[in-house]
């Protein structure tokens, strides 16, 4: 004499609501994030030719700009509200992308002004490709 | 007479916990995963934020006149010649170099210096304003 055990197989789960709710968390993470603001001048990288010398890595997404003309963005904000952040996050390292044309005494002005504010270390975006001569 | 049917037997495995799994494998690397990050020198070694040590030895005073031509001390030269001119007046690598700028040099300039002077261990570069 044999035994069946008919023990019934849970119902599949609904997968619509699942995937309702997944679109709902993308649209939501969508809209809330914001991708790293750069300012609407373009920046030209200082240019080290191939050398020997192992170079760092960037470790902080948010860059100080500072365009040819010297004016200094950061976080989507300029001039003295760029400051003000810089001062209320005073970020380490502090990460520069200057523009290569910038006077070099306008680059000097705000490294000590950073100084000033307790700020550091600095360190330089730079392009690491070839350089025009070579 | 009633014929209650039979569950099929599963004879592969189900595809989609394995779609699953990759997936989720796919989503942790793009998280984990960093990409195009920047090179960066380090201007700190320009001694501004760091209070560099007394200064020792004779005048070793850079100015940057702007396309690739220096002056150590007032005299005009290359920055390729600007190490091993420098040599003689350090005592240590470790010593402080005072790099001035001249209204023409951009900050190109100042990266080629830092550059320039790696290679023989010159890592103290002091900018000062005009």
């Amino acid at each position: 004499m044999q035994f069946k055990s008919h023990t019934p197989r849970p119902a599949r789960e609904n997968i619509v609501p699942m995937i309702n709710v997944v679109f709902l968390l993308l649209i939501f993470f969508l809209i809330t994030s914001t991708l790293a603001p750069r300012p609407d001048r373009p920046i030209t990288r200082p240019i080290v030719g191939q050398t020997d010398q192992t170079h760092d890595r960037a470790s902080n997404p948010n860059y100080v700009f500072i365009p040819a003309d010297g004016t200094v963005f950061y976080l989507g904000r300029n001039h003295d509200a760029a400051w003000t952040s810089l001062a209320a996050n005073a970020p380490s390292p502090i990460i520069i992308e200057a523009d290569q044309a910038l006077p070099a005494a306008e680059l000097v002005s705000i490294i000590s002004r950073l100084e000033q504010l307790g700020l550091g270390p600095v360190q330089m975006v730079i392009d690491p490709t070839m350089a025009p001569d070579t | 007479m009633i014929i209650l049917p039979r569950t099929p037997i599963r004879k592969r495995p189900s595809l989609t916990p394995m779609i699953d799994v990759v997936f989720l494998l796919l989503v942790f690397f793009m998280l984990a995963a960093r990409f195009g990050t920047d090179v960066v020198i380090d201007l700190t070694a320009s001694g501004i934020t760091s209070p560099a040590t007394d200064y020792q030895g004779p005048p070793r005073l850079v100015t940057l006149m702007g396309q690739g031509r220096v002056q150590l001390n007032g005299f005009d030269m290359a920055l390729g010649d600007l190490g091993d001119a420098l040599g003689p007046l350090m005592t240590s690598p470790s010593d402080a170099v005072i790099v001035q700028t001249a209204n023409a040099a951009t900050t190109q300039d100042v990266v080629d210096t830092i550059t320039a002077l790696q290679p023989y261990g010159i890592d103290s570069l002091v900018l000062v304003g005009r």
